[in-house]
């Protein structure tokens, strides 16, 4: 199967990189092996690391569930650089884990990376001139807080690092590449012309990689959507995101879109409506996700879906370069799958819902109904002792992040709500968990109502809720049938919610 | 149909003369038939019909049976009863010792058909026992 590089550059790449692996765990399915490549200075960003985690526990479960066809969540295989090398059977010494070591910023300050106390008093004079006080004496460990100058020196040595030679060897014919950034940041705003500008060369190390030069590329530049509050001790100011887009939009205009560099680009933004805490970087820039995160992993499903014929690549030139932008149908604060364009809707709301109903299920009953003939009726039993095993403490905690997720989306502006949940907080207001307020779990499609027979009028007659559910597990049960723990149990729930959506909602 | 159940009712107690006269009568065959299909039909009521995660657990299994146990008891006292009346022969607590008699073959039947028939139904494979 061809391969999808997914680069993701700074903390928006990360963040859009977390909603992908949402999105692919609840079942959308890309024709693509999926290679994500995150590149952030800051190892220690809360986003960076949130990702990095979601994206091993997602591979760990994916991996037992290959090849299975009655799992549908997920579905798409995500591979690290490294293991793509292994595959080949490639000799290298790139251990990436998804993301990728930039060296010389850990705890360098800018003016060290550039050895500017041995330069020459002309080119000391010269890079005063391009490069403020402030910025020679900024520290690189926790990213180029909003300067995209510093950032485009400090990311040219990724292209021409061991890691990026592995990317290009490893690239075939058929793959594509991706590319998520900020426009109005530091470290995304530099990376992605950089990047682009690189892989449409395709020499790297003197060595002229032809598959590269001609690869179908795509990417999103997500523009404002957030702000950060006041802080004189930070040097992140949002009042500069504006014109720093500005500037950015300017400089692709030549750079980019101008050059036919990418096939197809797509623009997103909002209006910036909310404020996150404003942290530099490190541990503690963790902002809650947030629906542009999601319309712009969309964006990624949306060009793993065109024909390569539509986006050609011609001596290094996208030949028709797609543009496009997201909407949705109303400006509206809240939204709910309704208010999505049709196509959108149609994507997500099924998948997105058989997951939070397989996500409800296993919080809130599955300990409880593990004596029902889904689970114990077969030789590979679903029990206590298969909820102790790695398999299940991984998708568990895998599934809390969801619901994290789910939450901060929730609550965010804008908010981003198609279940009817409430939203648990912790000591320093991060989300924890979300929860129901119902016993009637179909009512919690906001925007849709429960689809009912005259027998659900009649109280008692008809099952329903989580009663309904597990007669859907027991019959989906009987068409999986047996096979190993793990895979049965993914199976079952894949289809029963499948199902059950069906009959209760859509 | 007679001959078939006769040894069944008569295998643990045999009174003279009203095992004869329920012989004779043929209230074997009719009592043996209507345990059989009202066990049948019960099963089928709990695994089929009502196959429901809610009521699948051993209690309620035993509920059925119960009722199992007393639409075969009440049939049980009145058939005879009514036959045996309209010829006028006089029996008192002779009916309703056949009468439980008549349960305890119609559980019997509700048992051995449970555990034949369960095996398709979704929600109550597992009922009243793991297999």
């Amino acid at each position: 199967m061809a391969k999808l590089f997914v680069f993701g550059i700074g903390g928006t790449g990360a963040r859009v990189v977390k909603s992908l692996v949402m999105l692919l765990a609840s079942g959308i399915k890309l024709n693509y092996e999926v290679v994500p490549i995150l590149i952030d200075p800051d190892r220690a960003g809360g986003d960076l690391n949130r990702t990095v985690k979601l994206l091993r526990e997602y591979q760990f479960i994916q991996r037992e569930l290959k090849d299975y066809e009655h799992a549908h969540f997920f579905n798409t295989n995500v591979l690290t650089l490294s293991e793509i090398i292994a595959r080949k059977g490639s000799n290298s010494n790139v251990i990436d884990g998804f993301r990728f070591e930039l060296e010389g910023v850990q705890t360098d300050q800018f003016k060290d990376f550039i050895d500017f106390p041995n330069l020459d008093p002309a080119n000391k004079w010269f890079t005063s001139l391009l490069f403020s006080e402030e910025n020679l004496d900024s520290n690189l460990e926790v990213g180029f807080k909003g300067n995209p100058n510093i950032g485009s020196v400090v990311l040219n040595q990724f292209t021409r690092s061991e890691a990026f030679q592995a990317f290009a060897a490893s690239f075939e014919k058929d793959d594509r590449i991706f590319i998520i950034s900020s426009i109005f940041g530091g470290t995304g705003a530099a990376g992605f012309p950089l990047l682009l500008k690189n892989i449409r060369e395709g020499v790297v190390k003197e060595q002229v990689y032809a598959f590269l030069q001609e690869a179908i590329i795509g990417a999103v530049t997500v523009q404002p959507y957030f702000k950060v509050s006041a802080d004189e001790e930070s040097k992140i100011d949002s009042k500069g995101f504006v014109s720093k887009t500005k500037a950015a939009l300017h400089y692709y205009y030549n750079n980019v879109t101008g050059n036919n560099s990418v096939n197809a680009l797509y623009y997103i933004g909002d209006l910036v409506a909310n404020e996150y805490e404003n942290k530099e970087g490190g541990g503690d820039q963790r902002n809650d996700a947030h629906f542009i995160e999601i319309a712009s992993a969309l964006a990624i499903v949306d060009f793993a879906s065109i024909n390569s014929d539509l986006i050609r690549t011609v001596e290094g030139k996208a030949e028709k370069p797609l543009y496009k932008e997201f909407g949705i149908k109303e400006n509206v604060n809240s939204i709910r799958f309704n208010d999505l364009a049709d196509d959108t809707a149609k994507l997500m709301r099924f998948c997105m819902t058989e997951y939070f109903y397989f996500n409800l299920f296993l919080k809130e009953k599955l300990s409880a109904a593990l004596n029902n003939p889904y689970a114990s009726a077969y030789s590979n039993k679903i029990d206590k002792n298969f909820m102790d095993q790695a398999f299940y403490k991984t998708l568990t905690d895998f599934n809390k992040s969801y619901r994290i997720w789910m939450g901060e989306l929730h609550r965010n502006k804008v908010s981003f709500c198609p279940f009817n949940i409430e939203v648990h907080t912790g000591t320093r207001q991060e989300v924890t968990d979300i929860h129901i307020g119902t016993e009637s779990i179909f009512s919690l499609v906001n925007g849709v109502a429960e689809k009912k027979n005259w027998i659900s009028h009649i109280p008692g007659l008809d099952k329903s809720n989580y009663e309904l559910f597990i007669a859907h597990l027991n019959k989906a049960a009987e068409k999986v049938g047996d096979s190993t723990s793990n895979k049965r149990f993914m199976g079952v729930f894949s289809k029963a919610t499948r199902s059950i959506v069906n009959q209760k909602l859509f | 149909m007679n001959e078939m159940f006769a040894p069944l009712y008569e295998f643990f107690h045999y009174s003279v003369p009203f095992s004869d006269d329920l012989f004779d009568e043929g209230v074997y065959g009719t009592l043996g038939l209507y345990a059989v299909l009202i066990s049948f039909a019960f099963v089928m009521l709990f695994y089929y019909v009502i196959n429901r995660p809610a009521f699948s657990r051993w209690y309620h299994w035993a509920i059925i049976l119960g009722i199992n146990f007393l639409t075969a008891f009440s049939l049980g006292a009145f058939i005879p009863k009514t036959r045996f009346s309209a010829l006028g022969i006089q029996y008192s607590s002779e009916y309703y010792a056949f009468a439980l008699k008549n349960a305890l073959i119609a559980s019997c039947f509700f048992i051995l058909l449970s555990f034949g028939l369960r095996w398709w139904s979704t929600n109550a494979k597992r009922t009243p026992i793991p297999h």
